[in-house]
């Protein structure tokens, strides 16, 4: 059986054009972002799938998805993507809707002893607000 | 002159030896950059969010002070600064929207003026692979060293524009210039799992260590970079390992200092070309 799932509100795909300003209705799955991140293994949700999910409107699951969070943003499937959706931005939209609603994330920062300095910013730049 | 921007972990970890090296480096190859008088920390992270204007304020104060300061550009050698100083300058270039809400706030008139280099880019643009390679006193023969560059310098090209992004060949240049051979291994491009060192551990880990066994199989004795949290990260993963069983990682400033013949000989003729800078500005004068 086929259960009804609830796409995104009108407000909800504004907030994402507004930060990314992409149109990711562009995308034709030809899947170079998740061929070429370093991090596709880890992740709930691939790049070009978190793109699907978008197109669909099936932000709950995005919103929702460990990806998010798992994206360094170290751009290499921005700088591939032939239709210039750049999904790290994207995915950094998702991010700043979470962060903008709720100020945090459920990921809790460990931060070894002598990490770099760089790195506690990023991470608070990135994960807090 | 050049202005210089030390940024948070480079000043942090000063014992690390990174600024002082490339900065004993520059001077003797003649290249003169004074630290500006007020800077901050540029945020580490460039704000992708293109309705976020907050996260460009510190990297504009720098960037205009340069100017303010009448330098003739910014040094930096954290990749991240570079990074971030880079495209937010790119970014006050281009749009109009961020040169007034970000010029409202600070009160200045900033568009993009300011040239913002690397410490590879000035070995390149400024010195020349030539010049680098007649400085060298003693050839690093037996060296086979792995440049690997991260994320940060590469993308996105348009806005970074240092290298090829996906072949780039800069470092290697350097490492033949200094007479050491260059290794070549597919990830050199690839992310370090930056600040996931601070999230999920394992993230991290596996990432850096397929970069450190990649360079390793293709015959790599030491490898270098020019980031703070890469160098933690290929070194952090490798942690649980015997020290024989360790690949190096250093700072690209370490074998340059090396090969121009160790720190006493680069501050000595650091100070020879102050000299005679000062000298032939007086005669001018």
């Amino acid at each position: 059986m086929r259960i009804p799932q609830k796409t995104a509100a009108s407000h909800q795909r504004e907030e994402l054009a507004d930060i990314i300003r992409k149109d990711v209705r562009d995308c034709y799955q030809c899947m170079k972002c998740s061929s070429g991140c370093p991090f596709a293994e880890e992740m709930d949700y691939m790049p070009h799938q978190m793109m699907w999910l978008t197109n669909l409107g099936l932000y709950e699951k995005i919103l929702n998805s460990k990806s998010l969070w798992i994206c360094a943003s170290c751009l290499a499937c921005s700088s591939r993507c032939p239709r210039d959706i750049e999904p790290a931005k994207v995915m950094e939209g998702f991010r700043a809707m979470i962060l903008r609603e709720r100020g945090r994330t459920n990921v809790s920062p460990v931060i070894p002893k002598g990490v770099p300095r760089q790195a506690v910013i990023a991470n608070m730049r990135k994960f807090r607000r | 002159m050049l202005g210089y921007y030390p940024g948070c972990t480079v000043r942090a970890q000063k014992e690390d030896g990174f600024e002082q090296e490339s900065l004993a480096i520059l001077a003797a190859l003649g290249i003169k950059a004074q630290e500006l008088e007020e800077w901050e920390c540029c945020g580490a992270v460039y704000p992708m969010a293109q309705d976020e204007y907050v996260g460009l304020l510190a990297s504009v104060r720098a960037l205009n002070q340069t100017e303010k300061e009448e330098k003739d550009g910014l040094l930096t050698l954290c990749s991240a600064c570079y990074h971030v100083l880079k495209r937010v300058n790119v970014r006050m270039k281009n749009d109009e929207e961020a040169q007034k809400r970000v010029g409202n706030y600070l009160e200045m008139d900033y568009k993009g003026q300011t040239e913002v280099y690397h410490l590879m880019e000035v070995l390149r643009d400024m010195v020349g692979m030539n010049s680098l390679k007649e400085a060298v006193t003693e050839p690093l023969k037996n060296e086979k060293i792995a440049s690997y560059y991260g994320c940060l310098f590469l993308r996105p090209q348009k806005e970074i524009n240092l290298v090829d992004g996906e072949n780039p060949q800069l470092m290697e240049d350097i490492v033949r210039a200094l007479g050491a051979e260059p290794v070549t291994y597919p990830y050199s491009t690839d992310c370090c799992g930056s600040y996931h060192t601070c999230q999920e551990e394992g993230v991290s880990r596996q990432m850096s260590l397929k970069l450190v066994e990649s360079a390793r199989r293709a015959g790599a004795t030491q490898m270098i970079t020019a980031c703070p949290l890469c160098k933690y990260n290929l070194e952090k993963c490798q942690e649980s390992m015997e020290k024989e069983e360790k690949l190096p990682i250093h700072y690209m400033t370490v074998p340059i200092v090396k090969a121009m013949g160790g720190m006493k000989t680069l501050e000595r003729k650091g100070e020879a070309h102050a000299y005679s800078a000062e000298n032939s500005s007086q005669s001018s004068a």
